[in-house]
């Protein structure tokens, strides 16, 4: 009777949210896809929920549970790794605190929570636009909830696609889909269970008073050191853009890289290059974790890595394209 | 002993005398000889009961046994010397079964191993389709990869090292947002 109870509201509800949609839609003129990203990405920042969800990387399933909650007008939000190695992130108000195996705690100063639905929570939709088409998809059910399917089909072949199933009632995330050129799925992020609440849960609480990591803030974590060795991208992506281009050093094999970041708000694909002279000419690499894919080549003693959440292919096409210039004491400024 | 030979007579049903009958019937002896020669009789067409309870009818039966052993022998067969003969004979006839067996043996690994190969056809690997080990990165094959020697151990700890240091300098940078 309750299950019933609690269908009948929400069908109730589905009903009165898709006449505000039409009726804001002829309003604002956008579209009803983009109207209703913008719900999701207010319901998802603003609301008090849990969300219990998997990730699915080729047939590796993976259990995190996201909870979320304002108090007293300050976003927070915990993501656990409910499998293996604690592993965490707690975000607050514009910082995010990141809890991992093998790593002292640090915070960063960031936008957006960590993960695929954050992302979406987070990207500018007229970008989103620029390069993907958006279309409502229909109907379905997921974790017990009917949702409302929508497509984001990229206009370049040379990416990934998703399928994004949101809440009816809610307008929060049931599940992403990242589909490759020929639907298959690449990685999925499905919710098992979602419940909502009208007040903050004592832990949100907890969290907005609990002491973090001191920041790393933002911007300023990337090194702003010139490139060492002088190379440059021959071909990215359409749609992709520099977003970040530096050296640094990787934390594990403290070798320092040559760094370049390309984004379309969306996903990101990061370019390495690193000048491991003759000395260690190991084969070619090129392997994948869900929608992420790496791609290493070895040309002239440089060692060039492509990551990225992109199509294997793409990533080797990057990686093929980069071209090495004069091995210089000094690089040319690097050409975009 | 006259009587033996009329007695034999009798059992092969060339004799009918009523005199005989009623000796046979009243003197314990001759019903005795009657039925040895009657079984005797059944002996030779191979019409032998199974059990028999008299004395010279227990060896008969003693010889029968020793000829179904050889499909199931008993076990104190193989331990007398005397039947060395029939044991040579038991095994000539258990390696036969053993070869037949070990042939449906094959037979049944080969279809084993068919189905087996079978399945595997059913669903080749796509390209890139492989399953990290506890979030680990397991190499794809791309037919652009020559693979120009086989990798020590210690080279592909480095190797998986390295690729583990780029996915998580990947993520670190993902997460600084302007």
């Amino acid at each position: 009777m309750l299950l019933l109870a609690s269908f009948s509201v929400s069908a109730e509800t589905i009903n009165t949210s898709s006449t505000v949609d039409a009726s804001s839609s002829i309003v604002t003129q956008t579209s009803p896809a983009i109207s209703l990203l913008q719900d999701y990405q207010q319901a998802f920042q603003q609301r008090q929920y849990e969300i219990s969800y998997i990730i699915v990387r080729q047939g590796h399933i993976e259990p995190v549970r996201l909870i979320h909650g304002v108090v007293d007008d300050v976003e927070v939000a915990h993501r656990v790794y409910l499998n293996g190695p604690a592993n965490e992130a707690v975000y607050r108000d514009g910082t995010v605190a990141f809890f991992e195996p093998g790593q002292t705690p640090y915070s960063l100063d960031t936008t957006r929570l960590p993960g695929m639905f954050g992302n979406l929570a987070a990207v500018n939709l007229d970008n989103l636009q620029a390069n993907y088409d958006l279309v409502i998809a229909g109907k379905s059910r997921v974790a017990g909830r009917p949702a409302q399917v929508m497509r984001i089909v990229p206009k370049s072949s040379d990416l990934y696609g998703l399928y994004f199933w949101i809440d009816y009632g809610s307008q929060l995330p049931l599940r992403l889909d990242i589909v490759d050129q020929n639907g298959e799925l690449v990685e999925q992020h499905m919710a098992v269970t979602l419940s909502e609440f009208e007040q903050p849960s004592e832990w949100m609480i907890e969290l907005s008073s609990l002491d973090l990591p001191s920041t790393v803030v933002g911007k300023e974590a990337v090194n702003n050191e010139e490139h060492k060795i002088n190379w440059r991208l021959g071909w990215q992506p359409k749609g992709m853009n520099i977003a970040q281009q530096e050296q640094h050093s990787l934390a594990v094999l403290s070798e320092s890289v040559d760094y370049i970041k390309l984004s379309d708000g969306l996903f990101d694909i990061s370019v390495y290059a690193n000048a491991i002279g003759q000395t260690n000419p190991l084969r070619e690499q090129l392997v994948r974790q869900g929608a992420t894919s790496l791609h290493t080549v070895v040309r002239k003693g440089i060692e060039i890595t492509v990551v990225g959440e992109i199509p294997p292919e793409t990533a080797s096409k990057i990686a093929d394209s980069v071209v090495i210039g004069p091995y210089l004491e000094k690089a040319n400024e690097p050409a975009q | 002993m006259a009587n033996k030979e009329q007695l034999s007579a009798l059992v092969d049903n060339e004799l009918t005398d009523a005199t005989l009958l009623d000796l046979l019937a009243n003197e314990p002896e001759h019903t005795e000889q009657w039925s040895n020669y009657h079984l005797i009789g059944d002996v030779l067409r191979g019409d032998a009961p199974k059990q028999i309870d008299i004395d010279i009818a227990s060896k008969v039966a003693s010889a029968l046994e020793q000829e179904p052993a050889i499909v199931a022998p008993k076990p104190q067969v193989t331990e007398t010397k005397e039947s060395s003969v029939k044991v040579v004979r038991f095994f000539k006839y258990a390696g036969q079964y053993a070869i037949a067996a070990s042939v449906a043996v094959a037979a049944i690994i080969g279809v084993q191993q068919y189905s087996f190969q079978a399945g595997d056809a059913e669903q080749p690997l796509p390209v890139f389709n492989t399953v990290p080990v506890g979030g680990a990165v397991a190499p794809v094959s791309l037919q652009s990869n020559p693979q120009p020697r086989e990798l020590s151990e210690a080279e592909i700890i480095e190797q998986r090292k390295r690729i583990s240091a780029y996915l998580q300098d990947h993520r670190f940078q993902q997460r600084i947002v302007e």
